[in-house]
């Protein structure tokens, strides 16, 4: 059996969604399996079905991590779960318009994670929304690579 | 037979409500219900054409609308082609999603003088609305005031702030470049009642007023406080800040050049529109505010403007058929509830208020509301639905735009756009029909 990916979704419009669903259908044909989980009603419990997960987020307002997102991101910051068994790729949506704050959400969640001790397999991904390309399209690309780099080794071992 | 459910209206509300509804319900037959034969809604013709990046979201209802058991019925209106009883009849569910399409009046002397424009006309205009497309307002004046001090004000200011090249790779219609190019203002007011913490500006909008090359931006640094003010609400702390911020900013600039001036007026109400033939003269009181309050001060003032744009709110427009909140100026409705089987969602439902993604989290709290009272309909108590109702439109001769016929608009649209623009919008039903059911030219008739 592959190795499992549990992909978090942190979205205002549904986009990071449309984007998880369409980078699951490349993983699931590369032989992973992956679980979707909107971060709505998520607690910090979610870590402990897994190792590997994909934060998949958008970013609202002044570089915050999107409505659906807020809940599950406070209350880590409060109960500080021990998350070195945790290993994560980012995928982050942003708009460069906004300038400091571009892909905010998905920045704060890597710092906050890194803070509590996961780590992170490779680059985030950054989309532009304003850079002419479709971020399923970028992404699909770039998690076939993330994949195999970090993945790939993993799933011969095991 | 599975749930049968009609959405009206496929602007985000709607469609976010279909796909919470597909995915909870796999085997639903939904059939969404346009008045146009274009979906989208407010995508299409309230976001402004310079905001390209902010319409992709219409690849999400792409997929929504292409999902087995979805259908799209464009060119369907409730009223003409269908009456509400018929749709109560034929589906299980009936969820109104039409928006707030009407422009609250001003309700001051003079509002309805010739160049007075309200903002869902003056957007649908330069957006292709076909219901605003005429319009053809009065730009031959030297000023302008937007009165509101929203981000749709934001919007009316910077497409008519813009030279053609900035607007290059929007999809503004091209009779409305062609109007602003030839316009000759040279001087654009935003007009709030209360002050810049109380507008509603998100701060990217109001940041790019200080980008456009060829309008210089005016705020008095008088009328602007030195912290957000103990009235303002936790969550919204941070982008008053950033607003102050950027307006402080604006303030400090030394006066340039431009051909074009923006004067940011807070705490100023209108009082009366001034004109004979047509707009001359706004008539502003000033105000000061009392935790975040407007509040009168006798003191008026004069702006000589030849067009004004009210960009101050929407109310829905009466649905036949539904009770009416007229104060609020929303379907009557209980936490979205209009009637046993008939649910109100988006703007109809609470008000005009929110971004585009507010509509998703408050579709997918309807949809499991409505998702639980429908799992008391006994399974053979389900009704008709499409079926049904395809032969009442095929009776009465409607002609019906369906997903793969609005892709066909979208496609002719996107073929025949000039230069950089992304499409060029058919502003007429009668055009989109013609593009939505190509035949060769000699065969149309």
């Amino acid at each position: 059996m592959g190795h499992e990916i549990t992909i978090l979704i942190g979205t205002m419009t549904g986009t990071a969604e449309l984007v998880s669903d369409d980078v699951r259908d490349v993983l699931e044909a590369a032989g992973y399996r992956v679980v979707i989980e909107p971060m709505d009603d998520l607690t910090e419990s979610i870590f402990s079905r897994g190792s590997t997960f994909l934060i998949c987020t958008s970013t609202y307002g002044q570089g915050d991590v999107p409505d659906n997102a807020q809940a599950f991101f406070s209350s880590l910051q409060d109960a500080r779960p021990d998350l070195s068994h945790v290993q994560y790729g980012l995928i982050a949506l942003g708009d460069r318009t906004y300038k400091a704050t571009y892909c905010g959400g998905g920045r704060r969640f890597d710092a906050l994670l890194s803070e509590l001790g996961a780590t992170r397999l490779g680059e985030p991904l950054m989309h532009d929304a304003g850079s002419g390309t479709l971020p399923e399209d970028v992404a699909v690309d770039w998690v076939k690579r993330w994949a195999d780099t970090w993945l790939a080794r993993e799933v011969e071992v095991a | 037979m599975s749930q049968q459910i009609a959405i009206v209206g496929s602007g985000p509300s709607g469609l976010y409500v279909a796909e919470a509804l597909g995915k909870l319900l796999p085997d639903a037959a939904i059939d969404v219900i346009d008045r146009l034969p274009t979906p989208y809604g407010l995508v299409r013709g309230g976001i402004a054409p310079d905001h390209q990046s902010t319409k992709n979201v219409t690849r999400q209802f792409e997929r929504t609308l292409s999902r087995p058991g979805t259908r799209f019925l464009g060119n369907v209106e409730i009223g003409r082609d269908l009456t509400y009883d018929e749709l109560k009849a034929a589906y299980d569910v009936v969820v109104l999603s039409i928006g707030a399409a009407v422009d609250r009046p001003l309700g001051i002397p003079g509002d309805a003088l010739p160049g007075v424009y309200g903002s869902a006309a003056f957007v649908g205009w330069y957006n292709g609305h076909p219901t605003h497309a005429d319009l053809a307002p009065l730009l031959d004046g030297t000023a302008l005031a937007v009165i509101g001090n929203g981000n749709v004000a934001l919007d009316v200011v910077r497409v008519i702030a813009k030279t053609q090249a900035e607007l290059a790779a929007s999809d503004i219609c091209v009779h409305a470049g062609e109007a602003m190019a030839a316009a000759n203002l040279t001087d654009l007011y935003i007009i709030g009642r209360r002050g810049p913490v109380e507008a509603s500006f998100t701060s990217k909008e109001l940041g790019e007023l200080g980008d456009l090359e060829r309008c210089d931006v005016i705020v008095d640094p008088q009328q602007l406080p030195a912290d957000v003010g103990s009235h303002v609400p936790e969550k919204e702390v941070k982008v008053k800040q950033r607003n102050l911020e950027i307006l402080r900013e604006f303030a400090s600039r030394p006066l340039g050049e431009r051909a074009m001036r923006l004067h940011i007026l807070f705490c100023a109400a209108p009082v009366a529109v001034l004109g004979e033939e047509r707009v001359r003269t706004l008539v502003l009181e000033r105000t000061r505010l009392e935790q975040g309050r407007a509040v009168a001060t006798g003191e008026r003032f004069e702006l000589p403007v030849q067009t004004v744009v009210s960009a101050i709110g929407y109310r829905t427009a009466p649905f036949p058929g539904v009770p009416f909140d007229e104060a609020r100026g929303i379907l009557a409705n209980d936490e979205g509830l209009i009637e046993p089987g008939v649910y109100a969602s988006g703007w109809c439902k609470h008000g005009p208020r929110g971004v585009v993604g507010t509509n998703r989290t408050d579709a997918q709290g309807l949809v499991q509301r409505i998702v639980s009272e429908l799992d008391q309909t006994p399974e053979h108590a389900h009704k008709f639905g499409g079926a049904e109702i395809d032969r009442l439109l095929r009776e009465r001769g409607a002609v019906v735009v369906d997903f793969e016929a609005w892709r066909e608009i979208d496609r002719a649209e996107v073929s025949r756009a000039q230069g950089a623009k992304p499409r060029e919008k058919f502003v007429r039903v009668q055009e989109m029909l013609e593009a939505a059911f190509a035949l060769p030219g000699d065969e149309r008739h």
